[in-house]
């Protein structure tokens, strides 16, 4: 009698520790993160984005190349813009930047001046062809501030692109 | 063993649940943290920029608020582009610039000391020492919901430091020879934030001015520079045509250091002047004397003034030139005890302030009160020195600039109230009233009165200047004089600095008395300038009057009159003066109707005091050499009288004092060219019961107005 029993228990813990593992492997499975190889490329072109622009940021890249002293564009800082981007962008990479200059707006927010970004572009500075970004294989965004000497507060929207996936 | 095997899977569900959570940190990690060192370096990027902007604007303007103001709206609005920016990351920022962060630990730098002293308020600026920074502080904090990121907090710290080595080494140097000139040389060292030295500076990067004595302009000095790496710098200087500065001047220099993000900071090799004046009026006086108290004058070239004279400097000493910084940067302490008394010297600030003159020194511009410049050679730095204690004759005052940018203006002590035609000025010892608007009132024939205390009332004194001529009253061939016939006339300018006042006018307007009528061409011009210091016994007056066609009138022409009584009632009950020879005559005014006096009632042996007192109340004009000089001579000797009257109404007490005293014949003419021009106290007291006159106020303090008893200066030196 005492012996049934203890087999009884037995195959209860079994059943229950294959219970849990069955639940535990089938929740790891969905806890997972998504495909690493994704999600670490976007990481990484966002990272290459901010090493970008910043180590041009460092270099006082932004203070003469695109806004002159009195704030007015500077003639032909797009293509500047463009060709600077363009030699520091490795084969398979390919970028889209829109440029804004943060202004105060003739509006009010509760009684503070409101501050908007007014964009500067006038054509699209890029390598790519129109459509590009639509059948890349990981994009990624990139927010980017920057002042310059002269107290112009430039944003950058770097949108950068593998053409084909790792 | 059930048991066992419970214990394993929940340590295998824990370690589980950790692995994601640290996968899923490492992936925020990436994005967070380009996201925040962004902001981190922009923060800093218009930092510099506010902080360079605020440099220049302040050097430029000499006065923090627009500045500031500017700053604060350059700091808010780049606060505002950055939510804005990264408000679709979902990052909420808070920034803070109330805090403050100390950046200059107290310390010694080769014989400067300096306090503990910090950046607060967002920007900061010591200056105009031999230790000078700029500096800007400001936090943020950040939290990015979207990511799970919260609390992060970040400073930042912006400066420049200037360090020079201005004492012992630099004050005892001979110079370096370069190509046979002599250049002196001035050492720096200059750090910015986190000690970091700044070491990428040139020529371009310094100024330094020192003071040309042949023009009386700061100029700017001839540089080599020499960077000697690690941030330290030896400035080589000579004079702007590359020549030695001279001996007298090249220790005073001001340097002006601009790093290449555009941030100022100004330091001079020198944070004082200390003056030794001896006053000479009352040395023979051995109790207290508690209103001697000078109004003085300081120009940028070290030379001081007492009524426009510049004062006599003993032996070799030679003036030292004032630095152009903010005028709101200038105070002046003062010894009480004597030159020795050293404590006072270091904290006894006594009244000062800054006026704006035109480029003749001579009258004073509209923006006589304007403290938003830099001190400059069309200004006066006035302050109030005091000889009170028993024994006192030899004072030292101290001319210092403070270092602390946000220097407040002086506080306003001197008050002006407009009361219809009237102009009353209250300096905290009297009220002076002026008609200020025309010059002269309708009916009345005065244009300045003193009253005393801080509003006008009935006890008070007229004056009227330069009364001259009469005509037959009542016109046109009346039995009896009015006179003056014409009086100078003009709108009195009046402006109040903190501690002094002036009224000034220049014109040749002309009033004729007995018309009531005023006209902007006489035969004259006249410059009168009235200056009220505060809390003094006495006001200053100038006057400057040429006349420029030939007049002829009837007989009679005074300097200064002093009146009481009339329409306000008010009678002074006595007069007095001092005779040539230093004793005093004094009787009391006729208690009826005196009438007109001829000239013989007047006196001719006056001396430099004459008054109108009672027991209570007593006022006094004390001329200048000047002034009894041109009243002698303006018709030549023995025709000046001192006339005490009663009006022939008996309505008016007059002290007149006259170069050509009232008569009733004849007529007198005043050629073209002929000057008047003489200076003058008028001091109020306290009333008198007449005694030997020895202690009496008129006697005691006359001197301070005559020239020969001028202070003088016994020593200056400056210090760090």
């Amino acid at each position: 009698m005492k012996q049934r029993r203890g087999i009884a228990r037995l195959i209860e813990v079994i059943l229950a520790s294959v219970l849990l593992t069955s639940s535990l492997s089938i929740s790891y499975y969905y806890l997972r993160p998504a495909n690493p190889n994704v999600q670490r490329g976007i990481d990484d072109l966002d990272k290459y984005g901010f090493d970008l622009l910043g180590s041009l940021a460092q270099k006082g890249g932004f203070d003469d190349t695109i806004l002159n002293q009195t704030g007015a564009p500077l003639p032909d800082w797009q293509h500047q813009l463009q060709i600077a981007l363009g030699s520091m962008m490795p084969v398979g990479l390919i970028f889209n930047v829109t440029v804004y200059e943060a202004v105060y707006s003739s509006g009010s927010i509760s009684g503070s001046d409101l501050v908007v970004l007014n964009l500067l572009n006038t054509q699209n500075i890029t390598n790519s062809v129109p459509g590009a970004f639509s059948y890349a294989a990981q994009v990624s965004q990139v927010t980017f501030v920057y002042t310059t000497s002269s107290f112009y507060t430039l944003v950058f929207l770097l949108q950068l692109a593998r053409t084909s996936a790792r | 063993m059930a048991a066992l095997v419970m214990v394993l899977l929940i340590f295998s569900v824990a370690i589980s649940v950790y692995n994601a959570q640290t996968q899923y940190q490492q992936l925020l990690y990436d994005q967070t943290s380009q996201v925040i060192q962004n902001l981190r370096e922009d923060f800093g990027r218009a930092l510099v920029d506010v902080l360079a902007n605020f440099t220049q604007s302040y050097s430029q303007l000499a006065e923090m608020e627009t500045p500031r103001f500017r700053a604060f709206d350059m700091y808010t609005f780049w606060t505002a582009a950055a939510a804005r920016s990264f408000a679709p990351e979902g990052i909420q920022l808070t920034f803070n610039t109330s805090g403050q962060e100390l950046v200059q630990p107290a310390g010694t730098f080769f014989g400067y000391s300096t306090p503990n002293e910090y950046v607060g308020n967002l920007t900061k600026l010591y200056w105009y020492a031999p230790q000078s920074f700029s500096a800007i502080y400001s936090t943020f904090d950040a939290n990015i919901t979207a990511l799970g990121f919260y609390d992060w907090h970040e400073e930042g710290l912006y400066l420049l430091n200037v360090t020079m080595d201005a004492g012992p080494d630099f004050q005892t140097q001979s110079g370096t020879s370069i190509n046979g000139v002599t250049y002196y040389q001035l050492n720096l060292t200059i750090n910015r934030e986190n000690g970091v030295m700044v070491d990428d500076l040139g020529a371009s990067n310094f100024r330094v001015e020192y003071y040309d004595q042949p023009s009386n302009l700061w100029m700017n000095a001839t540089l080599i520079v020499g960077n000697n790496g690690g941030g330290n710098y030896t400035l080589y200087v000579a004079n702007a045509n590359g020549q030695m500065i001279p001996q007298t001047y090249w220790k005073y220099l001001m340097l002006f250091t601009q790093d290449n993000r555009g941030i100022i900071v100004e330091s001079y090799t020198y944070t004082y002047i200390d003056y030794t004046i001896q006053e000479n009026a009352l040395t023979s006086v051995s109790g207290s004397k508690p209103d001697e108290t000078y109004d003085l004058e300081m120009l940028d070239n070290g030379t001081m003034l007492w009524y426009n004279t510049p004062l006599v400097v003993s032996g070799s000493v030679n003036p030292i030139p004032i630095p152009l910084a903010p005028v709101k940067q200038f105070r002046v302490n003062s010894t009480v005890n004597g030159p020795s008394d050293l404590t006072n010297l270091a904290s006894n600030t006594v009244p000062s302030q800054v006026e704006v003159w035109n480029p003749d020194l001579l009258t004073p511009s509209l923006q006589f009160a304007n403290w938003q410049l830099r001190f400059n050679s069309s200004e006066k730095l006035v302050f109030e020195i005091n000889y009170g204690n028993a024994g006192i004759h030899q004072q030292t005052a101290r001319i210092c600039w403070l270092t602390d940018g946000d220097a407040a203006i002086p506080a306003p002590l001197v008050n002006i109230t407009i009361n219809g035609q009237f102009t009353d000025i209250t300096n905290g010892q009297y009220t002076l009233r002026l008609v200020a608007n025309g010059g002269y009132s309708v009916a009345i024939d005065w244009s300045m009165s003193m009253s005393p205390g801080t509003s006008y009332g009935s006890e008070h004194i007229e004056y009227t200047l330069t009364g001259v001529g009469w005509s037959p009253y009542p016109p046109p061939n009346g039995a009896g004089s009015w006179f003056p016939d014409i009086l100078p006339y003009g709108t009195w300018t009046i402006i109040a600095g903190p501690i002094r006042a002036v009224a000034f006018r220049d014109t040749s307007a002309v009033w004729g008395s007995l018309n009531n009528t005023g006209s902007a061409n006489g035969p004259w011009s006249h410059n009168e300038t009235i200056l009220i210091p505060y809390n003094t016994k006495y006001w200053q007056l100038y006057e400057n009057l040429h006349w420029t066609t030939t007049y002829t009138d009837n007989v009679y022409y005074d300097f200064l009159t002093m009146i009481s009584g009339g329409a306000q009632g008010g009678y002074v009950a006595n007069w007095a003066y001092q005779t040539a020879t230093g004793g005093v005559r004094w009787n009391s005014f006729a208690s009826t109707n005196g009438g007109s006096p001829a000239a013989s009632n007047g006196y001719t042996d006056f001396g430099y005091w004459y008054s109108q007192f009672q027991s209570d109340f007593g006022e006094a004009v004390m001329p200048s050499t000047a002034f009894v000089n041109s009243l002698t001579n303006m018709f030549g000797h023995g025709n000046a009288h001192l006339t005490p009257w009663v009006s022939g109404d008996y309505s008016r007490h007059v002290l007149d004092d006259d170069a050509m005293p009232f008569t009733t014949t004849g007529t007198m003419t005043l050629k073209a060219n002929t000057p008047e021009v003489w200076t003058a106290g008028i001091w109020l007291f306290n009333g008198y019961t007449p005694g030997t006159f020895s202690d009496s106020a008129p006697q005691i303090y006359y001197k301070m107005f005559v020239e020969q008893y001028y202070p003088t200066i016994m020593n200056i030196t400056a210090g760090i």
